[in-house]
């Protein structure tokens, strides 16, 4: 039993009795470093290519707002129209409020050089005409709150005047068993 | 770059190339001395001379990527034998498919100028890599590294990373079921 346990063994050694050809060794060399070069390529470039990307993005959303998008920033200045009185500092008391809009908001803001009117062109000309008479003291404001000017009252339709009728019983001659009437059951008269 | 800074450079590239050369060097060696290993360890799967080559080309490659955790002789040895083996594996399940290969035993043993005594070889040889092939993994690995020339018990356990004494039950297990098989 135990001379065929060998026997197989034996068999097997004989069978498996294979030797590397002379090139393997080379050819082993070879492939490890044709492997060895191959990959590094490939992770270097993938790499860098990733770095780039991200090194773009970052830069593209930290930059600073562009000229267009700065002038559509919005200025808010309020601003007083009169000129200050005498006295106070001439440096404005209130400093501009700037609204910084994002990034979609200001593409989708028309491109345009003065702020936003408010109001129509025309009625706009007009109010910076008044202001600077105002300043100019050509035209006074005062008397649009003056109490003291004369008011102009126009005359009212005429009013019939009404006829009140005395109430029957309403000089106090009350008959006797009418005491107990109530207030409520009392029966307008006819006007 | 000052002069210090130069030479600082020059002794650390000085360095790293014999660094690289040591660990070529090594490799090299290690290549030397395993690669009848492999192939015979990838020929008990494939059963061919030159598809056992490419799957043990392919073990050492992996080998090599993987050689700074395997400078050791016998981690390195033992590391090959498995990854050939599975290597091995993997190859014969892809390649079954391909339809019936050239009958490597018949390709390989020597002739004996007797065409019915290599007829009878041929046939028992087949039916000994059809036994071995039935056999648990475990045992088959161990049968196939102690029928390797040279190897003894204290290798093979070396090999495998288990106790002498499995390796002597595995292969006392795996011989009677080779047995009962080609009975």
């Amino acid at each position: 039993m135990t001379e065929d346990r060998d026997e197989i063994l034996d068999e097997l050694r004989e069978l498996m009795a294979v030797e590397p050809t002379p090139g393997f060794e080379a050819r082993v060399r070879n492939e490890v470093t044709r492997r060895a070069v191959r990959p590094t390529r490939p992770w270097w470039l993938a790499a860098a290519a990733t770095c780039a990307v991200l090194v773009a993005i970052v830069a593209t959303r930290m930059q600073p707002p562009s000229e267009s998008a700065r002038r559509s920033t919005k200025t808010a200045p309020i601003a007083s129209p009169a000129t200050p009185a005498p006295g106070v500092s001439e440096k404005p008391a209130i400093t501009p409020v700037r609204v910084r809009l994002g990034r979609i908001a200001v593409k989708a803001l028309p491109q345009r050089v003065e702020p936003e009117v408010l109001v129509p062109p025309d009625q706009a000309i007009a109010l910076r005409k008044l202001m600077v008479a105002v300043r100019e003291g050509r035209v006074v404001l005062a008397p649009v709150g003056n109490t003291d000017a004369p008011v102009v009252v126009e005359p009212l339709p005429e009013i019939s005047p009404v006829k009140v009728e005395e109430l029957p019983g309403a000089s106090g001659d009350l008959k006797p068993g009418t005491e107990s009437k109530k207030v409520g059951d009392h029966v307008p008269t006819e006007a | 770059m000052d002069g210090h800074a130069e030479r600082f450079a020059g002794r650390l590239v000085t360095a790293g190339v014999r660094h690289e050369d040591d660990t070529a060097r090594e490799f090299e060696s290690r290549l030397a001395e395993s690669s009848t290993l492999a192939i015979r360890v990838a020929y008990s799967v494939v059963r061919n001379g030159s598809d056992a080559e490419d799957v043990a080309q392919e073990a050492f490659v992996r080998a090599h990527r993987a050689f700074g955790r395997l400078r050791d002789r016998d981690r390195f040895r033992a590391w090959l034998v498995r990854m050939t083996f599975r290597i091995a594996l993997d190859w014969k399940r892809g390649h079954r498919r391909r339809g019936a290969r050239e009958d490597a035993v018949a390709r390989l043993r020597p002739a004996f100028g007797n065409a019915e005594h290599e007829i009878i070889d041929s046939d028992r040889a087949a039916r000994l890599w059809t036994a071995i092939d039935a056999l648990p993994q475990k045992l088959r690995l161990v049968v196939v590294l102690a029928a390797i020339e040279g190897h003894g018990m204290k290798d093979v356990s070396a090999l495998l990373g288990i106790p002498e004494g499995t390796v002597k039950s595995r292969l006392f297990e795996a011989k009677r079921q080779l047995q009962e098989r080609l009975r």
